[in-house]
């Protein structure tokens, strides 16, 4: 069998695959690689996505490689990112690129140079159409009959604009770490929240993005 | 320079495209891809003698020996897909571009169930020579045909046609391409190719390459109990001393740049360049990465980019080693414009391919630690 591989932007989005692999019983039989850091001392994603979409269309070429799947924050726009890859991929040459996405997700199959079926899959969170990022995902992961959100959400809007320091694009950042900073064991990390159930896997909400990740590396 | 090539019905190929080439190929792919065997297509291509490069080719990859023994079978088979030969069957190595290009082997006759000793014993005519066993026609494009027979006395008897004699191939033994295999042959080999450069401008031109790597202001080979020894004039030393004492990668890049000169000088001899339009001054190495330590590989693709550019020879150089890639992964980083590629061949039941890399993705590949090999 060939190399399965998934290519995420950071360590979180690794983390929350795993857990909700785990949670639903997916075996996770795939390799899951994130760009290297450049500046070990940085320990952020800086730059994290330019080098991730430079270095798809060649580890569509990684020896061995039958399936890679792709998770992208959208961050301002979902569609602008898609077409980032797209034209990545085109530029190397894979056939068979659409347009736009037509449906939630991307799947494209085509073969290599040596004729093997290559599957490759695309996900922009938070869901192949809303800007966002991955605490973006998580959000509609929040427990029904949740209480601290609201809470937290009052104390979020508490904090007069001329004394915050975050950006609006790391607004759900801040939501997400804020509720998870107030659980029973406060300060657990985006995917061991998820096993703890701070966040529910089963929501109806991850179905989409699990179908899409058993299509492209499980099945 | 070969700017493209593909390869039919040729050993492990049955058919292969690589639609390019760059000056400097490194060759990549797990084992019995064929990385060897595009060495060895390249070599029987740019051949000015093939018949006789086909015998090395064999030869060296211990499938025919013995063959001075009489009635000894030499089986040119294998130098066919499937070792399938029958009389007609074709390979063909040549540019991808264009198929009147290549160089084409076809099975003209095959004998092989003469029996020579019961020949000797009944007293038959001795010059059983002159009974082919296996006769393989060779043209070029729309060249006459050529025959190399196969002789049970005799290794090879080459009709040639065409401007050479069968003299030529004993007293012209320079081709502008050459192989460079293992370490230890390498060192003789290189010993006389340095003859051959004596008094010539090509001195001086491996001379200027060494000193790109360190003070060497000249070479010599001296007699010694253990025989011929190359000896370094270093800057600002009195007395000369042994090339070998200045490090495997000094004695590396010598030669390389030996073999890089001869070829680019043999190529510059070449007259009948218009009726060998299969020649290309070129340089093949198996295993680059044998006696190199890890951190010299990126100074030695440098210099093998830089060299490559000045004297206009290509190279293709096989490896299966990481630092190897790493090298030249960096290598082609600093050296500006370099026209070099990655190139990965794979094979999957009976079907060959090339996946290449650019150097832009080399630097990807290698700062993200990517399996290419």
């Amino acid at each position: 069998m060939g190399k399965r591989l998934l290519l995420v932007e950071g360590k979180d989005d690794e983390q929350v695959v795993k857990h909700l692999c785990r949670a639903h019983g997916i075996e996770d039989r795939f390799l899951i690689e994130q760009p290297r850091q450049v500046d070990g001392l940085l320990g952020g994603d800086e730059g994290g996505v330019e080098r991730l979409l430079d270095q798809v269309p060649i580890r569509l070429r990684e020896s061995d490689v039958e399936r890679l799947a792709v998770i992208l924050d959208a961050d301002t726009d979902a569609q602008h990112r898609w077409v980032q890859l797209r034209e990545r991929l085109r530029r190397a040459g894979i056939p068979a690129v659409p347009d736009k996405p037509e449906d939630m997700s991307i799947v494209i199959d085509f073969r290599n140079r040596i004729g093997d079926p290559v599957r490759l899959g695309v996900w922009i969170m938070p869901d192949n159409r809303l800007p966002g990022m991955l605490e973006n995902f998580l959000m509609f992961l929040v427990p029904e009959g949740d209480k601290l959100l609201a809470h937290v959400d009052r104390f979020l809007t508490g904090i007069p604009l001329v004394d915050r320091p975050f950006s609006d694009s790391a607004s759900s950042k801040a939501r997400m770490h804020a509720f998870l900073a107030v659980q029973e064991k406060p300060g657990k990390p985006l995917g061991l929240a998820i096993t703890f159930c701070y966040l529910d896997a089963k929501r109806e909400y991850v179905r989409p993005f699990l179908d899409w990740l058993q299509a492209v590396l499980v099945n | 320079m070969l700017t493209s090539l593909e390869i039919k019905n040729f050993r492990t190929f049955k058919h292969l495209r690589i639609e390019r080439l760059g000056q400097v190929n490194l060759i990549l792919g797990k084992n019995n891809v064929g990385k060897t065997t595009l060495l060895e297509a390249l070599q029987l291509y740019g051949s000015r003698w093939p018949a006789r490069t086909a015998l090395d080719i064999l030869e060296g990859r211990g499938e025919i020996g013995g063959t001075n023994r009489p009635g000894a079978v030499v089986n040119l088979r294998s130098l066919f897909h499937g070792r399938q030969a029958e009389p007609g069957t074709q390979s063909s190595i040549g540019p991808a571009t264009n198929g009147d290009g290549s160089r084409v082997f076809q099975v003209a006759k095959i004998e092989e169930d003469v029996d020579y000793d019961k020949a000797l014993t009944a007293g038959q005519q001795p010059a059983f020579s002159l009974v082919p066993q296996f006769a393989v026609e060779y043209r070029f494009g729309s060249d006459p045909v050529s025959t190399w027979t196969i002789l049970p006395s005799r290794r090879v008897h080459s009709f040639m046609a065409g401007p050479l004699s069968s003299a030529d191939m004993t007293t012209n033994p320079k081709p502008p391409l050459l192989r460079l295999t293992s370490a230890a042959s390498m060192l003789n080999e290189t010993a006389v190719r340095w003859d051959s450069l004596a008094l010539t401008t090509g001195e001086q031109d491996v001379v200027g390459l060494l000193q790109t790597i360190a003070p060497i202001q000249g070479v010599r080979y001296i007699e010694t109990a253990m025989g011929r020894v190359a000896i370094v004039q270093i800057e600002g030393k009195t007395d000369p001393i042994p090339l070998m004492s200045q490090g495997e990668g000094t004695v590396h890049v010598f030669q390389i740049a030996v073999a890089m000169v001869h070829t680019a000088m043999a190529w510059k001899k070449v007259a009948e360049r218009d009726q060998f339009p299969n020649m290309f001054p070129g340089l093949l190495i198996d295993e680059f990465e044998v006696g190199v330590h890890h951190t010299l590989h990126a100074d030695l693709w440098r210099f093998v980019l830089k060299a490559a550019r000045e004297l206009g020879v290509q190279v293709f150089a096989t490896t299966h080693s990481w630092d190897c890639v790493r090298g030249f992964a960096a290598a082609v980083q600093d050296v500006p414009q370099c026209d070099a590629l990655a190139i990965r061949l794979e094979r999957s039941r009976d079907r060959s391919a090339a996946v290449s890399f650019t150097p832009e993705e080399m630097k990807i590949v290698v700062r993200e630690e990517i399996e290419v090999r």
